[in-house]
């Protein structure tokens, strides 16, 4: 990809929602149409690769299509089953972190849930391994929420 | 079965009567026409009936270009509601039945979005790193010397830098709105999207009041350089249109 390519994808990705009203409808060829978008842009152009770059992560937060390649679909289930099971266990860890603030539990019963939740990270860990999955594929962009963590 | 592609919704009466040139061809060089209902009508023309993707990676660009240019030259004559990217109903009897169905709901939108247009702006930070120590997370009943009390105290004190970084973003980003929206009639929000993604937000804004909002633009720049902004526009009111 040349330069003027990658220019023209950076502005792609950064304007997109706002001439469809939603991300991903977008591609490279799109900067090229005269006055549409490059010329509608006021602000730090210096930092396009940052915007871009955050602008990709809220386009890929969700995957697009279900995987059919059967090499990869068992890995995109991993991630889905991980990803949920992960989701749990923090929720459930910002309700015990709640619980301790709140001083409603005791020694015994935080040191349990501490170790429940450190082999419940353990054995997740392992998972993630054993599948080639990383900690940013078990995220997910909630929209207006943020990322889930 | 026929199939319609559906740009925009207009007012009844300045749909009436045959459309100005300047504003078609549709995708596929194919006309535009009204599709009348009520007091509004839809901007529309046949669709071929190949299926559309809205996808980045497959989407064929000089139809998302068309769908935009379409918009754009009927927002310069009257107010305009505009249909994402790739609507397509069954004939010209589903844009009608939608027309009848959100009859009430598109007409109040279409006088809020009335000569605005919109205007994106979107800002990046670089987050708060961990305070080193740590803040001081809530005492434990007694002094941490077994391992899941100590996993716990090290959470608990994330999770405190956590809320403490969101806090600050959350107050970052309504100071800037506050600036923007003196200008604007309307806005949506959304508030670190992504750990960098400060802001990203539609202003709905009065034409003439464009210039104003692109100055008050370049003074939050000045006066928050750490932050770096992106301003677009004008764009069709695309954020406007209730779901």
């Amino acid at each position: 990809m040349d330069n003027e390519e990658q220019s023209e994808t950076k502005f792609s990705k950064i304007m997109n929602s706002q001439i469809v009203g939603e991300p991903r409808l977008m591609n490279s060829r799109l900067a090229r149409e005269p006055g549409l978008v490059n010329s509608r842009i006021i602000g730090d152009l210096e930092s396009m690769d940052d915007f871009a770059a955050e602008m990709e992560k809220v386009e890929n937060a969700l995957p697009r299509h279900l995987n059919a390649d059967p090499e990869k679909m068992e890995q995109g289930l991993a991630k889905l089953v991980l990803t949920v099971v992960d989701l749990l266990r923090r929720l459930l860890e910002k309700q015990a972190i709640r619980r301790i603030e709140g001083g409603s539990l005791d020694d015994e019963e935080i040191e349990r849930l501490g170790l429940a939740f450190m082999r419940m990270e353990e054995k997740l860990e392992e998972l993630k391994l054993a599948f080639g999955l990383e900690n940013e594929d078990l995220n997910l962009n909630l929209g207006p929420l943020g990322d889930l963590w | 079965m026929t199939f319609t592609y559906w740009y925009a919704v207009i007012s009844h009466a300045t749909g009436a009567g045959a459309l100005p040139n300047s504003w078609g061809p549709g995708l596929y060089d194919l006309p535009l026409r009204c599709v009348v209902q009520g007091e509004l009508a839809g901007v529309v023309s046949d669709w071929l009936g190949k299926p559309v993707s809205r996808s980045s990676d497959s989407v064929d660009p000089v139809l998302v270009v068309r769908h935009e240019q379409v918009v754009e030259q009927i927002m310069d004559d009257v107010a305009v509601l505009p249909m994402r990217f790739g609507t397509i109903l069954h004939g010209d009897e589903g844009v009608q039945a939608m027309l009848a169905e959100r009859q009430a709901t598109l007409k109040a939108d279409l006088a809020h979005v009335a000569g605005c247009v919109e205007l994106g702006v979107r800002v990046l930070w670089e987050p708060p790193a961990p305070v080193t120590p740590a803040p001081e997370p809530a005492p434990l009943p007694t002094p941490v010397t077994t391992p899941g009390a100590q996993y716990m105290l090290r959470r608990a004190a994330e999770e405190q830098t956590r809320r403490a970084g969101q806090a600050h973003g959350q107050a970052l980003a309504a100071e800037l709105d506050r600036t923007l929206r003196s200008h604007a009639i309307d806005a949506r929000l959304t508030v670190l999207q992504t750990e960098r993604l400060l802001l990203s937000a539609a202003y709905l804004v009065r034409h003439e009041q464009t210039p104003a909002f692109e100055t008050a633009v370049e003074g939050l720049r000045a006066a928050y350089a750490q932050l770096a902004f992106l301003c677009s526009g004008p764009w069709p009111p695309y954020h406007f249109v209730s779901a």
